[in-house]
């Protein structure tokens, strides 16, 4: 089952998931992705709180409903790209906090960072 | 109210089954075993066929009398742990008000009552057979005398007789039997529905069992001394009885609590 | 976000004493449809006999209860579906026999799923209720509870005694019950696991209600996970 931090709300680590997927292209442009049922069981969540998070990926443009159908990706390829960056930067905004609480300069940042991405 | 019903005939059916069995085998066995007693044996056909109608109608009362004892001692106490305890989480929670719960009950005691009986009666010529055998195996002479001397209208004409008598007057007296058992049925769950209110429940054990005595004392009391000048036994018996349906299903629906 | 707000069981002032201990101290609660509800509390908080209650097993109380907007008569056993913390089926019957009951008493029972489930479970139909352990017992149960199609689920520790991998098991079939217009009351100590299948929580303590929240504005507020808040506030209770 799906792995939550139960110290933050459910939907917001949900919202990012999908999002996630969409970057990572699981979730392609114009793809429908699954009902609420469907996301309830795969998250082990609640089906109110699938419906949260949807309508707030909605709100954000980045689901469409379709009457009757279900919701579909509603981003093209620029905005993909556009929240892949957001994405990213957030997770590395984390990591250069920790490494600037450690004192490790841009340098060795940048050094350190190239080295762990080709090892990867 | 059906599948109540069946529900509680399902219940014992097994237990009872098994012990029907052992009860007809035992009579057969009676009968086969009882031809052998001396006294038996010396008779001739006319002394043994006479003997064997005085046996089986003897037996026959006596074990209506024990059957009823043992059969409302089984459903009094199989009522109380089905209704009030463990087994009451189930009969509880099903969809069905307290008077069908109850009614359920006390109309599938009166099955079962009604079910061995039968059984008895089924006992009885079970015995027969089992002296017949005997005597074939024994005296081959008595034997004959016994199935050619015998007429089998005459024996079948008894049994009539006797089965006709329980119809008497349109079957009135049948009606009071009916209605008494039923009464008592219905008074002997009310008794036990009482002891079970949470306010009683919740007194030492020992205190309970006075409030069960001190229950049991007054109904006898009243069904000795109550005199309603023109009604009979059998109608205050059922006047209680139907009163004591109403409180228990009462009870049931609105005071007690299941396995508190 | 579709919220229901009618209302589907409504608790006023219920108070239930044993004795001089009581067991419900002027408890007061309303529950919402299309709701998965946490009762949360410590053992002998007064969730089991709230449940009961509920499902018609006690009924020498104060207070008013009323589910659908009906007091607690065959109406409501009928829209029930009940899942006691013990076994309670009696030791004659066999698993089919106590399928046979459910489909002749609830009209919303579905035999098919009861049977799937009980597969699921690797229990076999023939089985006595004798025979088996109190963990398969309360499978059984399980099955027969979840194989009905009820608008309200009253579940008393459905995680209870069951080992991790069975929990995320029951925890599917009971999202997979999950119906809009109906509602799910499931009572726990076992915070942990099951907290994120909960719209709202209820916490019990000494017969009263502590707090009624929605579970995630809770998380949201207070950065903590509903097991924090439970031993938070629990906490001093383990050392009385």
């Amino acid at each position: 089952m799906f792995e939550f931090n139960k110290n933050e709300p459910l939907w917001q680590q949900i919202i990012l998931d999908i999002q996630t997927k969409i970057a990572s292209g699981y979730y392609t442009t114009g793809t429908q992705i699954e009902s609420v049922r469907e996301l309830a069981s795969i998250y082990g969540v609640n089906p109110n709180t699938i419906v949260k998070s949807l309508s707030v990926l909605e709100d954000k443009g980045i689901l469409k409903t379709e009457r009757g159908i279900g919701k579909f990706v509603d981003m093209d390829e620029a905005a993909i790209e556009e929240m892949k960056i957001e994405l990213a930067s957030r997770l590395i905004q984390n990591v250069v906090k920790q490494c600037k609480a450690m004192g490790v300069d841009q340098i060795l940042f940048d050094a350190i960072a190239k080295k762990e991405y080709m090892h990867e | 109210m059906m599948r109540l019903i069946k529900l509680e005939l399902i219940q014992c059916k097994n237990q009872y089954m098994t012990l029907m069995f052992i009860v007809m085998g035992g009579f057969f066995l009676m009968g086969f075993a009882g031809y052998h007693l001396e006294s038996v044996r010396g008779m001739n056909a006319m002394e043994m066929v006479s003997t064997i109608y005085g046996v089986t109608a003897f037996v026959f009362m006596m074990g209506v009398t024990l059957l009823c004892f043992v059969v409302l001692v089984r459903v009094f106490s199989t009522f109380a742990s089905s209704m009030f305890n463990r087994n009451g989480y189930l009969y509880n929670t099903l969809p069905v008000t307290s008077y069908e719960l109850v009614a359920s009950k006390i109309i599938a005691a009166f099955i079962w009552l009604v079910i061995f009986g039968l059984v008895l009666l089924a006992s009885m010529v079970v015995m027969t057979i089992g002296i017949l055998l005997a005597v074939l195996m024994d005296n081959m002479d008595i034997f004959r005398q016994l199935i050619t001397q015998v007429d089998l209208r005459y024996v079948l004409n008894r049994c009539i007789y006797f089965f006709m008598a329980l119809f008497d007057g349109n079957g009135y007296y049948l009606f009071q039997s009916v209605m008494m058992i039923l009464s008592t049925i219905s008074i002997g769950y009310t008794i036990i529905t009482l002891v079970h209110l949470p306010l009683i429940q919740q007194m030492k054990k020992a205190l309970r069992y006075v409030v069960y005595l001190i229950v049991i004392v007054l109904m006898i009391l009243a069904m000795e001394y109550i005199e309603l000048p023109f009604l009979d036994t059998w109608m205050v018996l059922t006047i209680i009885g139907i009163l004591g349906y109403g409180l228990t299903s009462y009870l049931v629906a609105h005071k007690i609590d299941v396995a508190g | 976000m579709s919220e229901n707000n009618d209302v589907m069981i409504q608790i006023d002032h219920v108070t239930k004493s044993y004795g001089s201990t009581k067991a419900l101290d002027d408890f007061s609660l309303q529950l919402s449809t299309g709701k998965i509800i946490g009762l949360l509390g410590p053992n002998g908080s007064g969730k089991t006999t709230l449940m009961k209650i509920l499902a018609g097993l006690i009924h020498d109380y104060c207070g008013s209860v009323t589910i659908d907007g009906h007091t607690i008569d065959p109406y409501t056993k009928s829209i029930v579906a009940y899942l006691s913390d013990e076994p309670y089926f009696p030791k004659w019957m066999k698993i089919r026999d106590g399928i046979r009951l459910y489909h002749d008493f609830y009209t919303d029972f579905d035999v098919e799923k009861c049977m799937h489930l009980i597969k699921q479970m690797e229990l076999d139909p023939n089985m006595s209720i004798k025979s088996m352990s109190k963990g398969m017992n309360e499978k059984f149960l399980l099955a027969l509870c979840m194989a009905r199609n009820a608008l309200v689920y009253i579940l008393d520790e459905p995680i209870g005694g069951v080992d991790p991998a069975a929990r995320e098991e029951i925890m599917e079939t009971i999202l997979s019950n999950y119906n809009p217009n109906g509602l799910m009351v499931i009572s726990t100590h076992l915070v942990k696991d099951i907290e994120r299948i909960f719209d709202e929580v209820v916490l019990i303590k000494q017969g009263s209600v502590v707090l009624h929240r929605n579970a995630e504005e809770l998380r949201e507020e207070r950065n903590q996970s509903i097991d924090d808040l439970f031993v938070e506030v629990f906490r001093h209770d383990a050392f009385n």
